[in-house]
This record gives C-alpha cells, structure tokens and sequence, in this order.
C-alpha cells in the first residue's frame, strides 16, 4: 500500500515536470518541436509522397555525405522576421554535424510568401549567400507563384543537394568568416532545450516502474521488460521511413530569403 | 596531544586544499568569461570586415545606374576608413554607426532606381550584402550574450574579487544607435 502511495507521488511529480513548459510565456511563434523526419510540412502544402520521396533523396544525401538538409513549411510567422526564426530553429534542432556544422534548413512561411534558406558555417564556401538567393530565385519563387510548393521544393531540394555532393562537404567556410569557435562563446544549452533533462527524468521514472514491478514480480521473472523492446526504434514514431536526428550543427547567419 | 596536532593539521590542509581550489577554478571562470567575449568580438570584426569588403562591388553595381549620387559613395568610404582608424572597441561600435547609415542611404537607391531589381548581379549582390548582414546580427548576439555573462558575474560577490585579482574589467556591449535600427533592412 505504501509502495502504490510512493508511486503516485513520483508520477504526479515527474508529470508536472513535463507539463511546466506549458506554463511558460510563450514564444511567438514557438520553434516547432524536433522533427523526426527530413520533411516537416507543418502548413501541410506537399502530399504523403513528395514527403517521402523527399525524406527518402535527404536521408540518402545525409548517408553520402554527412549532410544535413532538413525542409520546414508552417503558414505564418506571426511576424517573427524569418532569419531569426530560421536561424534559432536551425541551430535548437541541430541540423548537421557536430564539428562540421554542415546542415541547412529550408524554411517556407506559406501565409506570409517568405521562405528562408539557412546555410550552416561548414557550407559556407559550397553554398555562398548569391549562390543561394539564386537557387531561391529560380526554383522557389517562380513555382511558388503558380501555388506548386511540391515542385519547388523538390526542385530547389535538387539542386542543392546536386551542389552539396558535388563539391566538398568536410571542410569549413572560408568565404571571410573565421573558423568558429567550438563552444566557447555559447552557453551551454538554450533556456528552452529541456530534452536531457526529460531524457534523465524519463530515465529515472523508468527505473522506478522496474525496479517496483520487479518487487511484485519476483516469482513471475522479467515480465517487465517486454515493454523496452518496443522503444528499439527511437523514441519516434515514424510511419514514413525517416530517422532524422540533430547531430549538433551550428549556423552563423549564412544563406537567403526572399519571398514570392 | 599528537593526535589532536594531526587534526588541526588534517584540517588546515584540508582548507587550504579547499579555497585553493575555490581561488584556481573562480579565477579560471572570468579568465574564461573574458577570453569568450575578445572571442566573440573577433567573430564581430569579422563579419564588419566582410561587410565592407562587399561594399566595393555593389557600389560598383550601382554606380551603372546611378552614377550621379556621389556623395552616398563618399560617405561610405569615409566611415570605412573610420572604422580602420578606430583604436577600440567603442570607436569601432561608432564608426560602424556611421557606416550603416552611409548604408541603408545607398540601398534606397533601390527605390529610386527600381531597373536595379531585375539585375541578377544586383540581386546576387544584395545576397551577399544581407547574409552578411545576418551574419553580424548572429555575431552581435553572441558578443552581447558573452558580455552579458562576463559583466553579470563581474557584479556578483566572488565575481568581482576575481575580475579584480586576473585584471579583467567589464566589456562593452554592442549597441546599436536607435537611429540605425532600421538599417539596412533591404525589402524589394
């Protein structure tokens, strides 16, 4: 009895911790939630198979090259200037690697006709700002006018990823910015990030949970356990072939916007 | 009698140990903060260098169309040489002050000379121009946020006592003139 007691507090505890930032001020517009795929068509303008088709050409482009390309549509900004809205989002989900900040982030505000291309500091050099705004110019906003988002952003997706595997990834920008300092300058985890901190309460609740069923189930053996085999894929849930996850990319303001 | 040596020995040590280490890693700290925000202030150059390494080929772009507006031109070179003229950090801030408002003058050009806009040169030009543009708000952040860092703990207690035993001092936050605030946003 006192065991269950135990139990409920601990639950109603690690509850409110996942709902606090609920109660938090919120931010306008708040940066989308970690996706779990290459495509994130919030403003829902592509079907089920341009995404998969895309999700599918991104996930290999990233095989080949360590590259991260990862598109995001969502109808409006709310006013938000894109370039800060691209840039926290690019750099919250980590689209690149770690070290070789080589991600970029496509983003298409459909109410407002802006659209943002965010080029991390590592591909600088393969991708300058004129070479970027030109891509944009030529397949986004020409497409975009006649309303086919689907076709622009495959086109413009093409292109870049043409670009990207062409040339070469690894090295970092070189176009007049300075190596980027490590970490140094950053501070450690933005206010908003709470994923370690809920991956080491869910952590902690989930040894709780054993650690009791273990007590009930003595004689029973491990029947516990059959519900952690279940999560081997990833905390997403993924219908579409995906898996894409941040590997940790920095972006320092590099790319370009327009509107249609 | 011996034993109770030893422990006053044990503790002695034991404190000596104690803010000694607390010394070493407190003055590590603002040695850190400080290195951070000349970091970050190196990221800022960077990005105004670069800025004005553009400047040339699109004043050249435009000159085509607009050749009679020399005194944008000339104003521009001006706070240039200003800004490499700037002993520190604060005439640098000023300088670039000058500069964005030489600026955002030679891209209302655009308004007065809307040919520009069809020119894909142009167009590549203003590209470079903004993202550098971007890039120096992104720097401009991260130097403001280093310096907010280093001068919040400066102010603090222990902060204080260590900036003043590693010789550090409180780092200028990079403001921009309200009258700047608008440039140079370029909407076509």
């Amino acid at each position: 009895m006192a065991l269950k007691s135990n139990l409920l507090k601990r639950l109603l505890v690690f509850a409110l911790f996942w709902l606090y930032p609920a109660f938090l001020p919120a931010v306008t517009p708040p940066i989308p939630a970690q996706p779990s795929q290459y495509v994130e068509d919030l403003a829902g303008v592509l079907n089920a198979e341009t995404r998969a088709r895309l999700n599918a050409r991104l996930k290999d482009l990233e095989a080949a090259t360590t590259v991260q390309v990862v598109v995001l549509t969502l109808n409006s900004l709310e006013g938000e200037p894109i370039e800060s809205f691209s840039h926290q989002t690019a750099v919250k989900w980590g689209i690149g690697q770690k070290g070789k900040d080589n991600g970029v982030l496509i983003t298409v505000a459909v109410k407002d006709r802006k659209y943002r291309i965010e080029v991390g500091y590592g591909l600088e050099s393969i991708l300058p700002d004129s070479l970027v705004g030109s891509l944009g110019r030529e397949y986004l906003v020409l497409n975009f006018r006649k309303g086919d988002f689907a076709g622009g952003i495959v086109a413009a997706v093409t292109a870049l990823a043409d670009k990207i595997s062409g040339g070469q990834v690894v090295s970092k920008a070189d176009e007049g910015s300075p190596p980027h300092p490590a970490t140094t300058v950053r501070q450690s985890g933005s206010p908003g990030s709470i994923n370690p901190l809920t991956a080491v309460l869910l952590l902690i609740f989930i040894l709780l949970i054993t650690i009791n069923i273990f007590r009930k189930a003595r004689k029973g053996g491990g029947g516990g356990f059959f519900w952690f085999g279940g999560g081997g894929g990833g905390w997403s849930s993924g219908g579409d072939s995906g898996g894409f996850s941040g590997g940790g990319g920095d972006f320092g303001g590099g790319g370009a916007s327009g509107d249609w | 009698m011996n034993k109770n040596l030893l422990v006053v020995l044990g503790v002695i040590i034991a404190l000596v140990v104690i803010v000694g280490g607390w010394t070493i890693s407190g003055y590590n700290r603002v040695v850190t903060m400080d290195e951070n925000v000349k970091t970050a202030w190196a990221q800022v150059d960077n990005q105004l260098k670069r800025r004005f390494d553009l400047i040339p080929n699109l004043v050249e772009t435009v000159k085509g169309y607009a050749a009679h507006e020399k005194e944008v031109f000339e104003h521009l070179a001006d706070a240039r040489t200003k800004y490499f003229q700037a002993p520190d950090v604060k005439g640098k801030i000023e300088a670039t002050g000058d500069f964005e408002r030489a600026l955002s003058r030679l891209l209302v050009l655009q308004e007065t000379y809307p040919q520009l806009k069809a020119n894909e040169t142009f167009l590549k030009m203003m590209d470079s121009l903004e993202g550098t543009e971007n890039r120096l708000s992104v720097e401009r952040k991260r130097y403001n946020d280093a310096v907010r860092t280093l001068n919040t703990h400066i102010r603090t207690v222990f902060g204080h006592f260590f900036a003043g035993l590693a010789g550090v001092s409180k780092a200028e936050y990079y403001q921009i003139p309200e009258a700047e605030k608008a440039a140079p946003k370029v909407k076509f």
